[in-house]
């Protein structure tokens, strides 16, 4: 069984009501030298890692991401809710997923 | 305003930040787009040279004078929020998944509350308490200061009313305090006295 494309995965993300924003799911050193080596290629990387789960078989994957979330909406709804939908658009395969919010946008100011 | 140098975990500074807003330059724009971090630094910022344009004046902010110790705070405070810092548990509907809020989320989420409400700036605030255990009380610590005009103890309240409401939607922390430290008080720029010249018939 493939893994989802997470392009496909992007998308799927950013639909979910609330979602502002998908940033880059690595780690800060991985971060930094992704960012380093996209000024020199211009290759970004990917806003989703869908990786297949570690020691299982072709039916289990995991995916990581990062959101912004609206402020209109109740951030960790909305975290869960694109868990919910990471997880209705790979089945029938069995994924983990992990989505941390990375920022809420603020209020304007009154 | 005078910028510290340090950097960002992505590897930028807030001076190069800063430059950023006054001159529309830096070397990787795409970098911004992909930031939470950077974006949380850029929107303090441009809040701050805000605040210094309307209660500093261009001129004195820029040369660092006047109240800029307490600009220089901010700035020292807004390297350390700004970074992704300790990682926040949510509960999630599926067992195996990981969902959580990063700390720096969450004080910027803090710092656009208090910035939102007019009359008020937020210097510096602090999560004190263990944040990566579900239940654990937490107490949000906020140093503000209150522009001149304004009634200290009215300002304070509706902002803790308002961060009590951003903490329960935002978060699933168990708040047991919010402490508010009115820390100073921002005098709007003097009128500029009418010269000599200007005062001839």
């Amino acid at each position: 069984m493939n893994l989802p494309q997470a392009d496909e995965v992007y998308d799927v993300i950013m639909a979910v009501d609330g979602v502002t924003a998908v940033y880059p799911a690595r780690a800060g050193w991985q971060n930094l030298a992704g960012a380093a080596l996209g000024a020199v290629t211009g290759v970004q990387p990917p806003a989703v890692l869908v990786l297949p789960a570690a020691g299982a078989d072709s039916t289990a994957a995991e995916v990581r991401t990062r959101i912004g979330v609206s402020s209109a909406h109740r951030a960790p709804d909305v975290c869960r809710d694109v868990a919910s939908a990471i997880r209705h658009h790979c089945h029938p395969l069995s994924v983990t997923v992990d989505v941390q919010v990375a920022a809420i946008s603020g209020p304007r100011r009154s | 305003m005078s910028i510290p140098n340090d950097n960002l975990e992505c590897g930028h500074s807030l001076e190069r930040l800063s430059t950023y807003l006054d001159t529309g330059g830096i070397p990787d724009p795409q970098h911004l787009e992909e930031c939470p971090e950077c974006q949380a630094a850029l929107a303090s910022l441009r809040n701050l040279k805000a605040l210094g344009s309307e209660f500093l004046g261009e001129e004195i902010a820029a040369a660092g004078k006047g109240t800029d110790a307490w600009m220089q705070s901010i700035l020292d405070n807004l390297r350390l929020e700004v970074r992704p810092g300790r990682t926040i548990p949510l509960r999630s509907d599926h067992p195996g998944d990981t969902l959580s809020e990063t700390e720096g989320a969450i004080t910027a989420l803090v710092r656009a509350v208090g910035d939102a409400l007019d009359g008020v700036a937020v210097g510096k605030c602090r999560l004190r308490g263990d944040i990566t255990v579900p239940g654990a009380p937490v107490t949000l610590e906020v140093q503000l200061a209150v522009l001149y005009g304004h009634q200290m103890i009215g300002r304070a309240s509706a902002l803790r009313e308002r961060l009590a409401v951003a903490l329960a939607r935002h978060t699933e922390l168990n708040v047991a305090a919010i402490d508010l430290a009115v820390s100073d008080v921002l005098q709007p720029l003097q009128a500029t006295p009418p010269t000599s010249e200007e005062n001839q018939p």
